[in-house]
């Protein structure tokens, strides 16, 4: 009786321990990721707007029923042709309002990943919309791969929706600029957390994207953008590739050691990628996270008053190398098409 | 014979329809959409190949998002 009794107590523990460790382990605001049944429950509710955020083309091809597009992939629509989000608030009031996106409307976004690389427009358009201050924006977690996979139908009808009033309440904290992380870099700011969310040859100066390469001084972590989604095997290679969907426990790893009380700011090459990092940052209940918008493409492009750590600068020999091949490569190609055309005459 | 005929041109329409049916049901794309050069004569020029459903009030509609920037 008492073997049964202890055994039963030990049971009810290991289970209550289970339920309490499951329970745990899961976002701080969860309510920023939907999954596809959530988007189903949502689909034709006047109140919901669904943003689809891939180019146009593939809109058209199928979309989610209801579901609006801006015409262009969310990159390159909701920024200017530097890729750099508008400082004019008022340039986003008119286009989300035209669109049918008022301050009262719960918007959700989705984009796709693994043809199209379109997660990254899904999460540009989630920072520029909290950078406006709209509180109720959410990410389809996984894109219309996961409508697909839960068995949804798509639709190719183009949606309209009555144009409505945004006003934008712009939360400048969200957005970091240069001059911040300057202060970072040397020093003159503390306490903020900087996370590199480029890859980890970019951040050594192998893959070189600007006049110089390297990374930025106090930088406290390197999180490639793309190890952060769960990992699938890809049928054409059989090696295992990240799938646009996002779980707590391997986010939660990346960020494990950093402090969710403290001012944290991804970047990357163009303020793009580092938009996901923001979006995991806000997930996990960080308390201050911000995007950096200019990130590497304009600080690694200043040559005096900009520190770069690891630096490198532009190897030009690499690139005469490439273009002496490229020239020959010219050369025996032309020698080819000519002879091909000569045994053509003969024929 | 024109009666075994009669029943496989049968069978080989329903198992067509069947086909197309689960492919459109399994992908989610319904018909309607072409690719510009598998179709010229949908009149699908310039820009983005657009779906047949992409009717002429929803290019205004994503011309009027841009109008202003475009301006500028």
């Amino acid at each position: 009786m008492v073997k049964k009794s202890v055994l039963l107590f030990i049971m009810g523990v290991f289970i209550l321990a289970s339920a309490g460790l499951s329970h745990s382990a899961q976002w701080a605001n969860p309510h920023l990721l939907f999954d596809a049944n959530q988007v189903k429950e949502i689909v034709g509710n006047p109140d919901w707007v669904l943003l689809d955020c891939r180019k146009l083309k593939d809109y058209a091809k199928g979309h989610i029923p209801g579901a609006i597009s801006i015409g262009k992939q969310c990159k390159k629509g909701l920024r200017d042709k530097t890729s750099r989000a508008f400082r004019d608030a008022s340039k986003y009031e008119k286009l989300f309002g035209k669109v049918g996106i008022g301050n009262d409307t719960h918007v959700v976004i989705y984009g796709e990943h693994v043809k199209s690389d379109t997660m990254k427009d899904t999460t540009v358009a989630f920072w520029i919309l909290e950078y406006l201050g709209h509180d109720k924006v959410h990410v389809l977690n996984g894109g219309i791969d996961a409508w697909i996979n839960a068995g949804y139908a798509l639709d190719n009808k183009p949606t309209i929706l009555a144009a409505k009033t945004f006003k934008a309440n712009v939360v400048n904290s969200r957005y970091a600029t240069t001059d911040e992380i300057l202060e970072i870099a040397t020093g003159a700011k503390k306490n903020v957390q900087l996370i590199d969310a480029r890859t980890k040859d970019e951040n050594k100066g192998a893959d070189q994207r600007a006049l110089r390469a390297g990374y930025v001084p106090n930088t406290t972590v390197n999180i490639s953008h793309k190890d952060t989604f769960d990992q699938s095997e890809d049928l054409e290679s059989g090696k295992m590739k990240d799938n646009g969907f996002l779980s707590y426990d391997r986010v939660a790893s990346f960020y494990k050691d950093l402090d969710l009380n403290k001012r944290t700011v991804g970047y990357c090459q163009t303020g793009t990628r580092s938009t996901l990092t923001y979006l995991e940052l806000r997930l996990l209940g960080f308390k201050d996270p911000a995007n950096w918008d200019e990130s590497w493409r304009v600080y690694g492009s200043h040559y005096k008053d900009f520190p770069v750590a690891g630096e490198q600068f532009f190897d030009f020999n690499r690139v005469k190398k490439a273009e002496k091949k490229i020239k020959k490569l010219e050369e025996k190609l032309a020698a080819l098409e000519e002879k091909a055309k000569e045994d053509e005459e003969k024929k | 014979m024109e009666r075994r005929m009669l029943i496989l041109v049968v069978v080989i329409l329903v198992m067509a329809f069947m086909f197309g049916y689960i492919n459109s049901y399994s992908t989610g794309i319904q018909p309607g959409y072409f690719e510009k050069a598998e179709a010229p004569a949908y009149g699908v020029g310039g820009g983005e190949t657009l779906a047949a459903g992409m009717d002429e009030e929803f290019q205004k509609h994503l011309k009027a998002l841009y109008q202003e920037e475009d301006e500028e």
